[in-house]
This record gives structure tokens, sequence and C-alpha cells, in this order.
């Protein structure tokens, strides 16, 4: 038998897996077709069968379940035996990438998205530009039609904010009130195209905790996506750029400067930032000492919002219907669960509930929900209608894609609620001191 | 036997989008359940939505003479749903609907398909839970459940899987709908659906179950008991069990399960070190809480025990429940494969036979992990190996047998729970003669005369007296060895 | 009596070895051998294969009308010869008996070491354990302790062929091979003769409680049995008798010690003004009300099954239906009712025998019932009823059984009729 590097990596995670499919339930694409092969079990044996070379990695059939996985890592909460299956999936997926030719359109969006786009600030804007014009001048709803249901997922996409909503941030936001310290804060590629203004709460609310927010315009993509989708050499050239950015900003600070992060996705990716980089001896030390900096905007803030002046949305008395929906990436990716909750309980005026599965997928799943909108929106329908059961005003999120996600399937449900990101909830509420 | 092609397009049109898979990935993922030692390829595999496909798919098979192997959520540890006949493998995953909860009468009916655990949540609000709680329970199927008959901890004492199943739809092997879902108190005739449970989808196919659903005790309490041995903790179940004391589980950890059970996601708190923990959940009413848990705590000190603590509120208990539950999977992270045995033996002999399981398996330099539900006499001497190594392989095999003629020699049986399937086929004839399995085989005949649902399974495939005389043959070929693949191998 | 049947017995087992017993009150008697080993039972069979006789397999014969009537048979083959205890585990809570033991003899076994059988049944001394567990019968314990058929842990049988099978085994969990134990349980002996079974057994309680409490009305009866089934106790039994129109409420409490003491008081609390005997008179007290509510053999018994939700009004249903005129003259139902479970009975009476009647009571019940998952059957009904009407045939699955009757039993020697119209 033999292997190349890479599947052996594969092969050794594999039998990690016992076989045991405490996974099954938690998976959204299981759930949605209930058979095996699309089910982390069943994903896992046939990774371990091209790695055993009983399966070969060009069957298409074997794409087509690499490809529809949400890579939600839910199955990774409930493994017993920790199989890290985002990472294997990521590995997998490179591996395929090798070996398959780009044939299918796909590819060239990936491609177009991944090798370019997102790398630079300029070509985002750009890109941004071109999808901007084409919502504004209806271009893209006659468009839509003739693009089968991928059209759908472009046409559902959220209106693209105008350009002053998409301003970066100043290299510092000052701190108000008692100075506290220093934070980095990632602005992120997407983030700051489709949602300046979380990235501008998450700065406020900083800095009415007292810190001083700085940004670096060095970094733009983390390389999470890249990851996801296989493009392993490309995460990597992305991770040793953000790193650089970040270690060059930190410079001269006496104690490691968190680095607080605002999309889930984001997070997970950059706190495991070490293992993506530990065959790599001139940066695996640096790429770990970043990943321990790293720390979402719930972590950072629910064990400082105590202390601040007391956050009011609304009224006590007419309280807003609240239901958190914990970001994949945020509960499996990180196993932060507790502090979201805490913080939105912890405001006046909101009334939290439940959703039963919260945990759950909303389909986004980064480009997911562009590259395959009907298995998105099918992921998504259940849990919008847990959502609308619970008979929320708000649903709150901590991730882009999630927020792009739930703003589309609840605009094309007809319901008034409103999608907001816990930092622009916890903006509102907190007066400044 | 390949599928005519009009078959299939019939299937096709019987069974809808995505209800039909076939091709090499498709078989692959389907070539193993819980036991994934040995291996066998699905022809196609079948997802219907209810009854009606099922039943309509199973008449088009009959006409072609496939063989059905039907599967829930494939977590069986005895290879029952491993498709070793090739033919349509018949999956429940789709079929998860709850069809009647009737709360008065305390039932539900339900699609196999549904998920044991989603059976309670669902009834969890109405102070009302599904007795049967196996380790997998937050995967396996309501349907695999009657198929195996299956147990978990809880069923100490409330009885496994056949004391809860109140009634059955089942499709028969040539398409036939056979209606005994009304809830009878006594059945109707002979107990067909008593004489269903547990016949591991020899019979038919169970579409809907109609399941009991059992009041919420007043109090619970579980207490942990920490022993330095494993000795102190068999000892202390033996005493339980005879001064006839009627907690609702009891349940034993070992020392390496409770290492792999504390690294995992499900860490409970259990003491790292220990020997052995007894983990024992007492219900009832408070007055019967309160002497059961006073007895334990006396008998388990009296053994030994260096701590007898109660878990402190709902989410300790939880933790503690889903860390014993998810022992199974967290041996992964000692090697890749793991050999779960489930022999049943006399209460009274437990320490004398996990004894003897652990010096089977150090003989054989195996290593053996034990987490079991002590108070059924259920053991799992577990045995972590690695299926590439071919020799492992035939030392944990030999093991198994060995520990299970063990058992057999001692008044136990081969399985508890996890059901006879392919794994301890040649078995049977440790504990049944030819003339018993004779009989078991006329009664699965009045079922299926043409033998083609689940061929393979939990009878023999030859006489005892013939396998006794030769050696009985390995059922596993290791890993690589040439097996009938779907995989389209480079 | 068949004289051929009896002299060919005679010679195989000693003239002095061949007795008689009459299958039904009502019917002629037929000779009968009791073989005390399995040489025997085989030896019995032999010649029933060899004339093509037709057996009838009982053990004391005590429930030999509770299911449809047999058909003509040409001998009885008995078990109560084929007795003893095999082995009683103490340590494990088990109990391994040769068929023909009674019920009493192994309830005085097991009761040294602590143990108490399941079910409850009247008259312990005239029932078999092989006649218990073929009649399928359980008592009104299964309400703590559930149905017969799940505590029977293993069997061992033979067949008409002359094959002896095991199946289960002596453990309390165990699913190795089919569960057959379930397809005999119940089966009253036509699918082969129950030789030997293991059975799970209980904690002997420790203390018992048995309350009454004369109700004013059927309705006050009835709600006091809800209250005393509602989650503040467990009882080991609640039934309701009556006589005439008088109610009453029997409830037994037992247990250990404290929690049956902690019962007591809520059962005062629930049941103010209720007669309450306890201790060692208790005991012996419920088993009496057991012998006489199952009273010798005194006509038709209707036993009526419905979801527990609906026992109240099927209990309406019933006492309408016996107090139409065509009954009021024939019938003198004496009732006995346990709302826990939801089965009624109604013992009706000597006079009760004509067969036509009977049927369309019944039928009309089975009608009335089914909405409410109900079952209604005829014990010791009278010769000449025809059999569909002894409702209690089934409906689903008739096919599969009558192969599974043939599978088992090809010649049919143990009798055809029952069950299967």
């Amino acid at each position: 038998m033999s292997f190349n590097d890479e599947s052996l990596v594969d092969y050794a995670r594999t039998l990690d897996c016992i076989h045991c499919g405490l996974c099954l339930r938690t998976c959204p694409t299981y759930q949605l077709t209930g058979n095996e092969s699309s089910s982390p079990r069943g994903r896992i044996a046939l990774m371990r069968a091209v790695a055993e070379q009983r399966l070969d990695a060009r069957d298409p059939a074997y794409g087509e379940e690499l490809d529809f996985c949400l890579v939600c890592r839910h199955c990774e909460s409930v493994c017993p035996a920790g199989v890290r299956f985002g990472e294997m999936m990521e590995h997998a997926r490179a591996s395929r990438a090798r070996v398959s030719p780009k044939a299918a359109p796909l590819r060239f969006v990936r491609w177009l998205a991944f090798g370019h786009a997102l790398r630079s600030r300029l070509l985002l804007s750009a890109a941004h530009g071109a999808l901007s014009f084409a919502q504004r001048s209806g271009i893209l709803g006659r468009l839509a039609p003739s693009l089968g249901a991928r059209g759908a997922g472009l046409a559902s996409l959220p209106e693209v904010p105008r350009s002053r909503d998409r301003e970066l941030l100043p290299p510092c936001t000052a701190a108000q009130g008692e100075r506290r310290g220093d934070v980095a804060l990632l602005e992120g590629c997407v983030m700051p195209e489709l949602f300046g203004r979380v990235n501008r709460a998450t700065a406020s609310v900083l800095s009415k905790l007292g810190y001083d927010v700085r940004t670096t315009r060095e970094a733009v993509c983390c390389g999470a996506l890249h990851a996801h989708n296989g493009d392993l050499a490309g995460a990597r050239e992305l991770a040793r750029t953000l790193i650089a950015a970040f270690e060059k900003q930190a410079a001269g600070s006496s104690e490691p400067l968190p680095i607080v992060v605002n999309s889930a996705g984001c997070g997970a990716h950059m706190k495991e930032l070490g293992r993506l980089l530990e065959d790599d001896p001139s940066w695996s030390g640096r790429a770990a000492a970043f990943a321990a900096r790293v720390v979402d905007f719930s972590e950072f803030v629910a064990a400082r919002l105590p202390d601040a002046a007391r956050a009011r949305f609304a009224d006590p008395d007419a309280p807003y219907r609240v239901a958190y929906d914990d970001p994949c990436h945020l509960c499996h990716g990180q196993q932060i669960r507790r502090e979201p909750r805490a913080i939105l309980d912890g405001i006046e005026g909101l009334r939290r509930v439940e959703m039963p599965n919260s945990e759950g997928c909303c389909g986004s799943a980064g480009i997911y929900s562009l590259l395959r909108p009907e298995d998105s929106l099918a992921v998504l329908a259940p849990k919008l209608a847990e959502f609308q059961a619970t008979g929320a005003e708000i649903l709150v999120t901590a991730n882009p894609g999630c927020h792009l996600q739930w703003q589309a399937g609840l605009s094309r449900a007809g319901s008034r609620a409103q999608v907001l990101h816990l930092a622009e909830v916890v903006d509102r509420a907190l007066p400044a001191p | 036997m390949a599928l005519s092609a009009a078959a299939r397009r019939e299937l096709d049109r019987i069974l809808g989008p995505r209800g039909v898979v076939d091709g090499a990935v498709a078989s692959l993922a389907y070539e193993s359940d819980g036991l994934a030692l040995i291996r066998g390829t699905p022809e196609i595999v079948l997802l219907p939505r209810d009854t009606a496909q099922c039943a309509a798919a199973l008449g088009v098979l009959a006409a072609e003479g496939v063989p059905v192997v039907g599967r829930g959520a494939g977590t069986g540890l005895s290879g029952g749903a491993t498709p070793v006949s090739g033919g349509a493998l018949v999956g429940m995953a789709r079929m998860r609907d709850v069809l009647e909860l009737n709360l008065q009468d305390r039932f539900a009916r339900v699609q196999a398909g549904m998920v044991n655990v989603d059976l309670t949540n669902l009834c969890a609000k109405h102070g009302l839970f599904y007795a049967p709680d196996p380790s997998s329970q937050q995967a396996c199927t309501i349907g695999g459940n009657v198929g195996e008959n299956s147990g978990g901890p809880h069923c100490f004492k409330y009885g496994a899987t056949t004391r809860h199943v109140l009634g059955l739809v089942i499709v028969t092997a040539d398409g036939q709908v056979l209606d005994l879902s009304q809830p009878r108190l006594e059945p109707d005739g002979y107990d067909l659906v008593g004489l269903f449970v547990g016949s591991e989808g020899t019979f038919g196919l169970a579409t809907e179950i109609t399941v009991r659903l059992t009041r919420k005790p007043a109090a619970v309490e579980t207490l942990l008991a920490v022993f330095g041995d494993l000795d102190g903790a068999c000892d202390a179940t033996s005493d339980l069990i005879a001064e006839r004391l009627e907690p609702s589980a009891i349940e034993i950890l070992d020392r390496l399960t409770i290492e792999a059970v504390e690294q995992s996601v499900f860490r409970a708190g259990y003491p790292r070190g220990a020997g052995a923990v007894l983990l024992v959940e007492v219900e009832g009413s408070e007055t019967e809480v309160a002497t059961t848990v006073r007895d334990v705590t006396r008998i388990a000190r009296a053994r030994g025990a260096l701590e007898v603590r109660s878990a402190r509120g709902e989410s300790e208990r939880k933790k503690l429940w889903a860390g014993r539950k998810g022992a199974f999977g967290a041996m992964g992270r000692i090697a890749p494969d793991l050999y779960v045995a489930d022999v049943c033996v006399p209460r009274t002999r437990l320490k004398e036979l996990v004894l003897a399981a652990t010096r089977i398996a150090a003989e054989k330099r195996l290593k053996l992990s034990n987490v079991f539900h002590a108070g059924d006499g259920n053991l799992h001497p577990n045995i972590s190996y690695d299926r590439r190594n071919p020799d492992e392989v035939e030392r944990v095999l030999a093991a198994g047998r060995e520990i299970m003629e063990l058992c057999v020699a001692a008044g136990g049986s081969l399985t508890g729970e996890h059901g006879v399937g392919l794994e301890k086929r040649e078995e049977m004839c440790l504990v049944y003669g030819d003339d018993d399995l004779a009989v078991m085989r006329r009664v699965r005949e009045a079922w299926d005369p043409a033998r083609r649902m689940n061929p393979g399974k939990l009878l023999p495939v030859r006489g005892c007296r013939e396998a006794r005389g030769a050696s009985l043959p390995r059922r596993a070929a290791p890993d690589h060895a040439p097996q009938a693949h779907g995989g389209s191998g480079r | 009596m068949n004289e051929q049947v009896l002299q060919t017995l005679g010679r195989t087992f000693g003239a002095a070895n061949v007795g008689t017993l009459r299958p039904r009150f009502d019917a002629a008697p037929l000779p009968m051998v009791a073989p005390s080993s399995v040489e025997g039972f085989r030896a019995a069979l032999e010649l029933s294969r060899a004339n093509r006789w037709r057996v009838l397999p009982v053990g004391l014969g005590s429930k030999l009308s509770w299911a449809p009537a047999p058909g003509p048979a040409d001998f009885v083959l008995s078990t109560w010869a084929y007795a003893g205890v095999e082995s009683y585990e103490p340590g494990d809570g088990t109990l391994t008996a040769r068929a023909g033991t009674t019920w009493a003899e192994l309830s005085a076994r097991v009761a040294v070491g602590g143990h108490a059988l399941s079910p409850d049944v009247p008259r312990p001394k005239g029932s078999t354990l092989g006649g218990v567990i073929a009649a399928g019968q359980s008592g009104a314990d299964r309400l703590r302790h559930g149905a017969l058929r799940e505590h029977v842990l293993g069997l061992t049988y033979l067949l008409s062929d002359g094959t002896l099978g095991r199946c289960g085994g002596r453990l309390v969990k165990n699913v190795t091979g089919y569960d057959l134990q379930r397809l005999f349980a119940g089966s009253h002996g036509t699918l082969g003769l129950i030789l030997e079974a293991s059975l799970r057994l209980f904690p002997l309680p420790e203390q018992e409680v048995l309350a009454s409490w004369r109700a004013p009305d059927r309705g006050s009866a009835l709600a006091a049995a809800r209250r005393l089934l509602g989650p503040e106790l467990s009882p080991w039994s609640v039934v309701l008798t009556a006589h005439g129109a008088e109610w009453t409420v029997h409830a037994r409490l037992a247990g250990r010690a404290e929690s049956v003491a902690a019962e007591h008081q809520a059962l005062e609390r629930l049941l103010p003004g209720a007669r309450c005997l306890a201790g060692e008179a208790a005991g012996p007290a419920a088993q009496e009300l057991r012998d006489s509510a199952f009273g010798e053999i005194d006509g038709p018994r209707l036993v009526l099954q419905v979801r527990p939700s609906a026992c109240a009004v099927a209990l309406d249903v019933a006492l309408e239906a016996l107090a139409a005129p065509q009954f009021r003259d024939s019938c003198t139902p004496q009732w006995r009712c346990e709302p826990g479970l939801a089965v009624i009975e109604a013992a009706l009476g000597a006079r009760a025998h004509d067969p036509g009647l009977l049927a369309a009571l019944t039928d009309s019940l089975a009608r009335a019932l089914a909405p409410l998952s109900g079952a209604v059957r005829l014990l010791h009904a009278p010769e000449g009823m025809p059999t569909t009407a002894e409702a209690g045939a089934p409906s689903a699955g008739l096919a599969l059984m009558r192969r599974l009757r043939r599978q088992l039993d090809p010649a049919g020697t143990f009798e055809a009729g029952r069950f299967l119209p």
C-alpha cells in the first residue's frame, strides 16, 4: 500500500473513528437524505477507502459527498473518539483537488473567489462593486432565473451595503472612559464588505469597555474558506501573512495582545493555525503563539460586561424576545455556548428563548449557500420553523455567513424578525461610560 | 443476482428522489454496521419514507428474488445490518415520524427510523420517557432496537425493548403488510409481536412501532461508588442482587474506560486513577430511593468502596450517564478498532468471569477494558485492536470465542443485547443443539419461507455436530484481504 | 371414551397409570396419562403419531376452558407428574423447574430465599408452572411486575414429532436466538408441550397492606382507584369487585417495609375510611380475595380489555349490555375490574349457557369496544358456541399463525381448533 503524504495523514485520522455512529443524528446532510454516505461516519469510511485504495478519489460520487458536507463540525461535539472531522475534511478535499481535474463550473467560482478576490482588499471591493451594481440595477433579479438554483442563491443575497457602510475601521479606536488596555481586532475579508456595521459595533463595544481597539490592514483574509474547501496551500500562505501582520502590529506591546474575532468561522480557524502549520518548522511556533491570542468577541466581552455600566436594550417592561442561534464554528469549532447566552441574559430589555436545535447548522457554511443553494435552504428550513415557533423578534448570531443565511431565509419566509450580530445587540444596549 | 432494469425503474418510481442509492460509494458506506470487522456490499440501497413505500419496494424485490437487509442507524455491534449476501439494503433513516402520541394511555406509535433519544425527548415535557436506553441511543433507531431486542443500563429495572413494544406494523418478505399495531394488553392469538422482537431482521421489516411510555419517577438519585479494583465493584453488585435491592441501573466502568471517557467530549468527572466505578441509579418514591441509597451505600462500603457519592443535581447526573454511554466510542482513543463482547452470566459469578476475561486477554497480549451492565450480568469485555494487523485480529477473535465458551460453560449466554448477527452465528452451537436450532429455522420459515430476509444472520450456516467436528471457521478476513468490495479500486 | 386408546395407553404406561380427565366442565372424560420422564412423554407422542391420535396437553387442567374450546382429542397428556425444582438461584433471582410443579410449591420454595413469583395466581395449589405459562396467565400484580410472558427466561419443550428443544436460558438478560418463550407463552399447548421453564423472580415483600374500601357507587370506586394509581403510590394491585350495585376497592401495597409504611400513610390520605389489614394477615387475605374472585367454575366468564383511559366507558358498556332483558334472566354477573390495566371481568353464572345468546353478547361487545382497542374473550364458554364468536379469534396475522402451527406441529397432533378458526 502506498500513500502520499497527505493521504497518510488522513488515513491515520480516519482510524480514530470507531464507527459507533453517535454522529449521525447531528449531521445536517444525513438528516436531509438518510443516506449513510452523507453522514460523517460514512464520509470517513469513504476517505478510508480512498486511502486504502479501495475507492478512486476521482469517483464523482465521492466528490459529491465531499462537496455536500457543510463542515459544520457538529459531529465533533458528539464524537467520543475525538475525531477532528473538520480537519479531515480539509485534507480530503485538498487531496481530491490534486487528483481531480477542475472541470466543474464550481471550481471556477472557487478559483475566482479564493485565488484572487478574497486575498486582496482591492479586488474584494471590485467584486463587491459588481454585485452591488447588479443588485441595484436589477440585473441580478433578471439574470438569476437563468442561472438556475445557483442564481436563486445569488438573488437571495442581502443587499450589499452602500460604500459609506463599508468603510474600514481606523487603525485605532480609542478607549472610552477608564482605559483598561489594548486589543487587536480582525476586520476580516467579507465582514467589512457586507457587515461593516458589525465591525463598527464590535469596535464600539470594546472601546466602551475601556480598550484601545487596533486593526491592521495588512491582514485581509484568514484563509478559513480556503482551508474548508481544500485549498490548504492557499490557506497556509494566508495564515503566514496574517500571523506576520498581527505580530508586526503587536510589536512593542509588553504582553501578547488579544486578537478579538467577531466571525465564528474565522475565529475557529485562527485558533487552529498551530495545527495547519505544524509541519512548517519556521512557522509552527509562531502559529501556535498567534492561535493562543485569538479570542471570540463573546468570550472577551462576557468576562468584562458585568463590570461595565448596566446594559439596556429596551424597556424591561416591554422586552424584545430574542433567540440565539449558535454558529457551528463557535459551538462546535470553539466549544463556546455559555458566553453569548450569558451576555444576552445580562442585558435588560431582552427575553431570551431557546431554540431546540440551536446547535444545528443553518446551512450557510461559508460559500456553501452559494454553491448548493437548494441543499442549503433545505438545511435551514427546519431551523426556520423552530425559530418562528419561538415567536422571537430578533435572531442573534455571531458569524457573517449565518447572518446572511438567516436574513435571506427570514425575508423569503416573509418574516419581519431582525437578524443581529451579538456585537450589535451589545453596542446598542451598552451606554458610553 | 442483479436486479432487472425494469425492477430498478420501478424502485425509482416507488421511492422517489434520493430514495434509491447505488454505486460504489453508497456500497462502501453501507458495507458494515457498528461491527466494522466484517463487511459485505449491498447491490442497492433503498430509503423508503413510509410503510406503503416499504411494502411496494419489498414486493418488487420479492419478484426478483433478491435478499433484503434492514438497517436502522447501523449502530449494531453484531453485524446484523451487514449485507453479507449482497442484495438490497433497506435503510429506515428517512422514516422518522411520530404517528401518534397518546399521553392518557401512555403509548406512542412511531416510524421505525425514529432515533431512540428523540422519542424520549418528545415525551419528556409530559413527564414520560421511553425506558430502553442503549448506549447508542443518541443514534440508534427504535426499529433497530426492535430487531435486536436492545437493552441499555436502565433495562435492569425496566426490562429490554421487548417489554416496551406494544405493537408493530411489519412488512413481510413478500411485501405484505401485517398490522399488529393496536396496543393490546394480551396478544390476539400467538404473541407475534413478542416473537418478532429480537428476530434480527430475519422475519420481516418492522416499519411502525407502538411503544409503551413510562412515567418519570418521583425521585432519582445517582450514586458513584469508587473502588480500588474491579473485584470490589463486582462483589458489591453480586451483593446488591443477593439482597434483592431494586435500583434502576447498576453499571461498572474500569480504569481504562474511565481514562478514555475522561479524555473525551463526554468527560463525566469519574475519578481518574480509580480501579473501577460502580454507577448505580435509584428511582421511585422518596422513601424507596432513600432506603435503597442507604443500602447500596452500605454494601459498597462493605466491599471496600473508597468513596460513595451522589450526583449533585440533574446536570451532573446527565454527565455521568453521557460518559457511560460515550464509553464505547471513546475507546477509539486507545486503538483504531474495538471488539465488544456481550456475554451474559449469572450474577453470582460476575467477579470470577470478569477476571477470567482479563486473563484470556492478557494471555493473548490484548488490551482489554470493561464497561458493563453489571446488574443484569451483562458483561462487555472490550478488546482494543487494529484491524490492519491480521495476527492481532486472529488473537482478538480467539479471545472473544474463549470468553464466550467460558461464560456459556458457567451458565451464561453469547449475547445480552447486541444480538447474534453475523458475529456470533457459529457460536450459537455453544448454547444450542441442532434440534433447538432446527426449530428456530422452522419458525423462521413460517415468516419467510424463501429465507430472503437478512440471510446469513443469527442461525449457524452449518449443523452444530458438523461444526463441532471441524474447528469453527474464522469469520473475518483481515482488512485488506480480497473481499467482494464495490469500490472501484485503482 | 375410546376404549382402543385406553387399552393402548394402558399397555405402554400400565393400566394403573392411565386415568381420565374431563377436558371441560361440560364434556365427556378422556383417557389421560401423566408421564414422569421425558421418555414417557416421547412414548406417548410416539403412540399418537403411530395412531394419528390427537393429544390434549394439560397441567392440572384448571385453565382448559380459557381459550376457545379444544376440538376433539383422543387422549390427555398431562405434565403434572413431571415436577420438581431443577434449580433455584437465590443469588441470581432465577428459578428453573419442571412444568408439573405447582405454583404453590414454587412460591414456597423461593420464599425461603426471599423471593416471590409473578403472577399472583388464584388457587396456586391447582396451577402448574407449565399450565400458567401455556395459558399466558397474568395476575393483578401485573400492574407492578408486568406480564408473565416477560418473566419467562427460557423453556424446554417437546414437539409432537419428538423433538426436544430449548430456547432462552436461565439468565435475566439474554437475546441469544429467537424469543420462542414469547411464542409458547399463551399458546395453550397448541405448539408443543412445555416441559421445563425458567422464571425471573421478584423480591418477597417485607411488608404488606391490604386496604379495602366500600364505595357508595361505581363512579366513586373508579375515582378512588384513579387516585391510587396516580404518581404517589406504586401499588402491587388495585382491584374493584362488585356484589350487586355495591363496589369495593381493594388495594394491595407490598414491598420494603419503609416504602410500604410511607405508602400506607399516603393511602390513608387518598382513601379515607379504608379498612387496612397489615402484616402477616395481609398476604393470606389477598390470596383469599383472588381465590374468591375466581370461584369454582360456575359458568362462562367474560373478560374485556381496553385502553386504560377507556376503562370506565367499557365498564358502562358491559353493564348496560348485561342489563338487557335477554340477559337479565339468565346471567347473574359478578364483576371484577382492574382499572390500572383496564381489565374487566364478569362471571356470568351457571345459568348463562345459551351459546347463541352468549355469541350475540360477545359479538356486540367486540363491536362496541373495537374503537377503544378492545378485546373480548369468553372463558369457560359452553359447548356449541361458534369458535369465531368466542372472540379472541385473531384477525391480523391469522395465516402466519397457521404457518407457525404447521411448522411446529405439522400433523396437528396438539389439537386444532383453538385460536385458529
